[in-house]
């Protein structure tokens, strides 16, 4: 009788624990942190995360360039995070820092950054005996705005469409970087049992020996 | 609870990893041919039950049970842990190989000492006093093991008091999970296999 209550009892601990590791818990085969990043216009923004849907929300972000912190902010809820892009051109280190000795690091290589945008300068109003005689110079004034205008709008346009590519780009760099897929855990499973294995069959022939 | 790469300063790598050494050194003496193959099953669940992860404000912690192995292999919990972290960091590349050494301390020292602690409580006539060493096998370790993180990381740096609230408070589901996890184990190997329970804790 008594056995048969602590078995319940025992049964009922052991779906509480169940229960409670549900309910509290994603129960997400993973564990570790990731970043990528990309230059979207005039920034560079970066995403960072546990798992694609597990996103790293207060964590801190870097931007490094030869060792120098040019830039450090937190990522939002959706786990990014954007700043400037920095003026000097070079590789730069994005790291991300998720509390509790949790850290991920991305290059971005220079030669990987679109040009930066520069302030286009007006263009040169001809004048005297180098303007086309043909073109008046009034025409010849709007003709250089509407041009500079018309590369504005490009590059906006263009740079509103790149973006998601962009972001697809730097992510299918870190596509090796991810939580560990079912195969690979059964792998690590099958290290183990290997290890083990091979120090029994060690320790056995050194017995046989004997 | 893994530290990554990049994180803790040199002395305290140099540290963790000699006294990770001298972990390992007494594990594998006291891993006799007969305990292999448990060794062996209580590495490979520590290595698949660290990818289950909670995830908990900025950061995600997981389970561990380093306590239970503790409490089963004795000093024999350093070599299984060890064993876990180096395949977890090799093939998925959490925690590392140069935090191997501060990792492997943070998670198997406090599991031999709270089994050895407790082993008397688990192996005793008192079921509930059973229980309850059972469930501070479980739970301690996780506490000190994140104590222990907090420290690694302050003496790297970091303010010990934030990082040691953030730790603290990530790791409490934990805490309590393990706790009542460990509790029930010990209750079922106490009547199905009780010899489990008593490793070799000098």
């Amino acid at each position: 009788m008594a056995s048969s209550s602590g078995r319940t009892a025992s049964r009922l601990l052991f779906i509480g624990v169940l229960a409670l590791m549900a309910f509290s818990s994603d129960l997400l085969w993973a564990h570790g942190v990731y970043i990528f990043g990309w230059a979207e216009g005039d920034q560079i923004c970066t995403d960072s995360y546990f798992t694609r849907t597990d996103k790293v929300q207060g964590g801190v972000v870097k931007i490094l360039q030869n060792d120098q912190v040019l830039a450090e902010g937190q990522t939002n809820d959706q786990g990014e995070a954007c700043f400037p892009r920095p003026k000097v051109p070079g590789d730069l280190v994005l790291v991300v820092e998720a509390g509790e000795g949790h850290r991920a690091d991305f290059n971005l290589r220079a030669a990987d950054l679109p040009p930066l945008t520069e302030e286009t300068p007006p263009a040169p109003v001809e004048t005297g005996a180098e303007s086309p005689k043909s073109l008046p110079q009034s025409t010849a004034r709007a003709a250089a705005v509407s041009l500079d205008e018309v590369r504005t709008i490009v590059r906006d346009e263009l740079r509103v469409q790149l973006s998601p590519f962009s972001r697809a780009l730097a992510e299918s760099q870190t596509a090796g970087a991810g939580p560990p897929s079912l195969r690979e855990i059964v792998g690590g499973l099958g290290w183990i049992l290997g290890v083990f294995g091979l120090v029994f069959f060690l320790s056995g022939r050194k017995k046989v020996k004997n | 609870m893994h530290i990554s790469e990049g994180v803790l300063s040199l002395p305290v790598l140099v540290v963790g990893g000699a006294l990770t050494l001298g972990g390992l050194y007494k594990g594998l003496k006291a891993i006799k041919d007969e305990d292999t193959p448990r060794a062996a099953i209580l590495a490979a669940v520590f290595f698949t039950a660290s990818l289950i992860h909670v995830n908990i404000g900025p950061s995600s912690t997981h389970l561990i049970l380093s306590g239970l192995i503790g409490l089963i292999m004795g000093w024999a919990a350093f070599p299984v842990i060890f064993l876990g972290l180096l395949l977890q960091g090799v093939l998925f590349s959490f925690g590392g190989l140069t935090t191997l050494g501060v990792n492997t301390f943070n998670m198997a020292a406090p599991a031999v000492l709270v089994a050895w602690l407790f082993k008397r409580s688990v192996n005793g006539k008192n079921s509930s006093l059973a229980a309850v060493g059972g469930f501070m096998t479980g739970s301690l370790p996780i506490l000190i093991s994140g104590f222990l993180v907090g420290f690694c990381l302050t003496l790297s740096g970091e303010r010990f008091f934030t990082v040691a609230v953030a730790v603290f408070l990530s790791n409490l589901p934990i805490v309590v999970i393990e706790g009542l996890f460990c509790t029930f184990c010990v209750q079922f190997l106490r009547k199905v296999r009780p010899a489990i329970l008593r490793p070799q804790i000098a």
